[in-house]
């Protein structure tokens, strides 16, 4: 990354939902797209992706995370944004993705009893604690998965 | 549509499920640790560090050492 260790760094968490259908092409496309905007503005996060909702960390300086997400607000492929958290931080959670990706499919199993969904409680509840509790436990889960060899091998993948 | 509070073990814990076998934990919005079944079924419990603690035969077993140790926010957790 280029930018400076003294630049101040700001972090937003949101989540959104696809307007048709997206696929593999599409979701590759964007992804390409999107990691070659990052790198020429110096922004790192990672992507989530599963029944056509997008949950995204985007990480950089305050400019160009500002204008990032107008131009993700303005993006006619999702409705929907809602920002879950917005805020100040002293170093990168991602550093090494321009935007990561690890694919997270869809739950086979029941939960169990008093048991969350992360992606379902970002995406859908209304309590902005909760919101906010599963947001930070998906970055949580993108970290461990992408931080093992292989993981950090799928994180590249699409 | 009215929040619904949010269901909490006899502990005080919140346990999330990111994906089938990946659970984590937390109590009062502070972060216990993850617990991640690995591919011999078994369960790997990991601190609010990542550190493991320990590998257990079951989900609840997993459960209990992570509820067990100290808590940190969750974004400090690698």
């Amino acid at each position: 990354m280029t930018t400076l260790q003294q630049d101040p760094l700001l972090t937003v968490m949101y989540s959104s939902t696809a307007v048709a259908t997206f696929g593999e092409p599409e979701l590759s496309a964007l992804l390409a797209q999107a990691r070659a905007a990052n790198e020429r503005n110096g922004l790192t996060g990672m992507l989530l992706f599963r029944d056509n909702r997008f949950f995204q960390t985007l990480e950089g300086t305050p400019d160009a995370v500002h204008e990032v997400m107008d131009r993700i607000r303005a993006d006619d492929r999702h409705t929907d944004v809602h920002i879950l958290n917005q805020e100040s931080i002293v170093e990168r959670r991602f550093s090494d993705w321009t935007m990561g990706y690890v694919p997270l499919p869809a739950p086979r199993e029941p939960l169990l009893p008093g048991v969350r969904n992360s992606f379902t409680d970002v995406q859908g509840s209304d309590d902005a604690v909760a919101a906010l509790r599963a947001a930070r436990e998906l970055n949580l889960w993108f970290r461990v998965r992408a931080n093992r060899t292989s993981g950090r091998r799928a994180a590249r993948a699409l | 549509m009215t929040a619904v509070p949010e269901p909490l073990a006899d502990d005080g814990v919140l346990w999330s499920m990111v994906e089938d076998g990946f659970h984590v934990g937390s109590r009062n919005g502070e972060f216990l640790g993850y617990i991640d079944r690995r591919s011999d079924d078994q369960f790997l419990a990991c601190d609010m560090f990542s550190r493991e603690i320990g590998v257990f035969t079951d989900l609840p077993s997993a459960m209990q050492v992570v509820s067990d140790g100290p808590s940190a926010p969750l974004e400090t957790a690698q």
